[in-house]
């Protein structure tokens, strides 16, 4: 990490306005330190969700496997494939809003559109198709939402890292490099102005002396 | 139709009975591989169609089309064997298949399925031959196409008619449903051809299937809140029970509601096989749809059975049914046997799927 002090004239005046500075610098590290442990803990939570979003999620899917496996017991695997792939295909959107997350982030929060009608109509011919298809396909649509609610919340929690990141960044530079910085700078001008003191004070020895020594000559 | 009508087809039927799997060795093939399972079968009656297949290239498809040629080829010695009304009755039934068989047909072409693949799942019975399908469906680019091929055939009417609903609809559901109505339609009336006894076994064993269908419609319908009146239109030509009291089932909340609003029709209730299968589901009060609807598969077997036994003397109808019955329901067996194998199912949850006569 560089610490190399920064160009200023080594005035008093200076040293002023880089302590002021140091003393800025730090109040922003700990307000931005703050905002992490907050960014910190909001990770945790929405990580919490996202875990229990994702084991929903396998519970369903492994269900719906299961019984789309059962079906294949039931009728045929072929004729299953074709029974699948031929029905009407269920179509879903996704709508996108945005609202106001922790420190003010703006996060994505997605909506599944489902067709309105979509329940009170079968897909298959209910009179060839064993009853497990159906609940595969209706298992499948109810993955579908923790599917869309794991993506907001991936989408949150990418949002929120990078956020993090940019903060620690931030802590970082104004820690090691902008603070060791100005501690050079300040360390440097009040050197300088200890050497100017000194050489000052030496001046005014002689001075001292040599007026001392010309009133003597007078006497 | 006279006994000695049934001369002819009696022997055929006891040794094509003699020829199904022991249910014992069926429960064996449960849980073994694909290359175990076909070694079984060539010692089964399933041999010559499983000899056909290179044994580097089994799979669960090839072993499926394998037992569905294996039972074509029942239904053809049945058929040759057969005279009279039930001959006629075994053709309504292979006009059951070609419809199943056009169903594939559309929707393999819909979702786009392999050629071979979808020539595999058809039973080569019936006027669509396996040939007749490949040529079909590899000249046709798109479902109208398919249709079109399917204009000169006795299904053309009903093809044509739904053809503007499957397009703007694009879905099959209507013509599917119509082809149902036609095959059950044609297998009720042959039913009606039949007198006496052999009217009353068929009555019941078919009937019972058809209105099992009919239940677990409603049920289904019920279950996914579907509409009563698109509940209506799945409902088959049932000539048992009447549609109306179908229909009354439809205000009911449950499937025990149902049973009970079933059995207050006196039709229903004073037949004794209807009586005995229903108030066993109603005993068992199962839970899920699934295993009603397992329970409700059997009920045709049961009937079929109880009135094979019930009926011994006599040369009738009942033993061809049994036969039937017992066959199809073997293919399901092998089916879900094979199908368990292929992903690699639990053996207990396999051995639960298999509907076996013994295990009521």
């Amino acid at each position: 990490m560089s610490s190399d002090k920064m160009e200023v004239h080594p005035t008093r005046q200076e040293l002023l306005k880089l302590k002021k500075r140091k003393s800025l610098a730090e109040g922003i590290a700990d307000i931005l330190q703050k905002d992490l442990e907050t960014l910190i803990i909001s990770l945790i939570e929405f990580r919490k969700k996202a875990h229990v979003a994702r084991d929903r999620l396998y519970e369903k899917m492994d269900y719906a496997y299961s019984s789309f496996f059962k079906a294949e017991m039931k009728t045929g695997s072929i004729t299953i494939k074709e029974i699948s792939l031929s029905s009407p295909t269920v179509e879903f959107g996704i709508e996108t809003n945005i609202t106001k997350g922790v420190l003010g982030l703006p996060f994505s929060i997605f909506n599944l559109i489902k067709e309105d009608n979509l329940e009170s109509r079968s897909r298959f011919d209910i009179s060839e198709t064993p009853v497990q298809l159906e609940e595969a396909s209706s298992t499948i649509r109810e993955a579908i939402n923790f599917i869309v609610k794991l993506a907001e919340l991936t989408a949150i929690i990418r949002e929120i890292l990078e956020l993090i990141s940019i903060k620690r960044r931030q802590i970082n530079r104004i820690r090691f490099k902008i603070i060791p910085q100005l501690d050079a700078t300040i360390k440097y001008v009040e050197l300088i102005l200890e050497e100017i003191e000194r050489q000052d004070a030496i001046r005014v020895r002689v001075l001292q002396r040599k007026r001392k020594q010309r009133s003597a000559k007078t006497v | 139709m006279k006994t000695l009508k049934y001369n002819e087809i009696m022997p055929r039927v006891a040794i094509e009975k003699l020829k199904l799997i022991e249910e014992e060795d069926l429960v064996d093939l449960v849980g073994r591989n694909l290359e175990a399972i076909r070694c079984a079968l060539i010692e089964t009656s399933y041999r010559d169609e499983i000899l056909k297949l290179l044994p580097q290239e089994t799979n669960s498809n090839s072993l499926e089309e394998a037992i569905l040629e294996n039972y074509a080829q029942t239904m053809k010695k049945l058929i040759n064997f057969s005279s009279g009304n039930l001959k006629k009755l075994l053709l309504a039934f292979i006009r059951k298949i070609e419809t199943s068989n056009i169903k594939s047909l559309l929707r393999a072409k819909k979702a786009n399925i392999n050629l071979d693949e979808a020539i595999n799942n058809m039973i080569p019975i019936g006027f669509l031959t396996k040939d007749r399908c490949r040529e079909i469906l590899s000249k046709s680019k798109t479902i109208e196409d398919v249709m079109e091929h399917l204009f000169d055939t006795e299904y053309g009417d009903i093809i044509q008619n739904n053809m503007t609903e499957i397009k703007t609809a694009n879905s099959l559901l209507p013509l599917e449903l119509a082809l149902d109505q036609v095959s059950y339609t044609g297998i009720s009336k042959v039913i009606e051809k039949f007198k006496g006894l052999d009217k009353k076994i068929a009555k019941n064993v078919i009937g019972i299937e058809i209105d099992s269908i009919n239940i677990k419609i409603i049920l289904r319908g019920k279950a996914k809140r579907i509409p009563k009146e698109i509940i209506k239109k799945y409902l088959l030509p049932s000539f048992f029970i009447r549609k109306n009291t179908f229909l009354k089932g439809l205000e009911t909340s449950d499937m025990n509601d149902l049973i009970v609003s079933l059995m207050s029709n006196n039709k229903f209730a004073n037949n004794p096989f209807y009586r005995n299968i229903f108030s066993q589901i109603l005993e068992k009060n199962y839970l899920s749809m699934g295993q009603i609807e397992h329970e409700l598969e059997k009920a045709s077997l049961r009937v079929s059975l109880s009135m094979q036994k019930k009926y011994l003397k006599y040369y009738n109808l009942s033993s061809v049914l049994v036969l039937l019955n017992l066959k199809r329901i073997e293919i399901k067996n092998l089916r879900c046997i094979i199908v368990g194998s292929k992903r690699e199912v639990n053996s207990s949850e396999v051995k639960r799927f298999l509907i076996l006569k013994n295990n009521n």
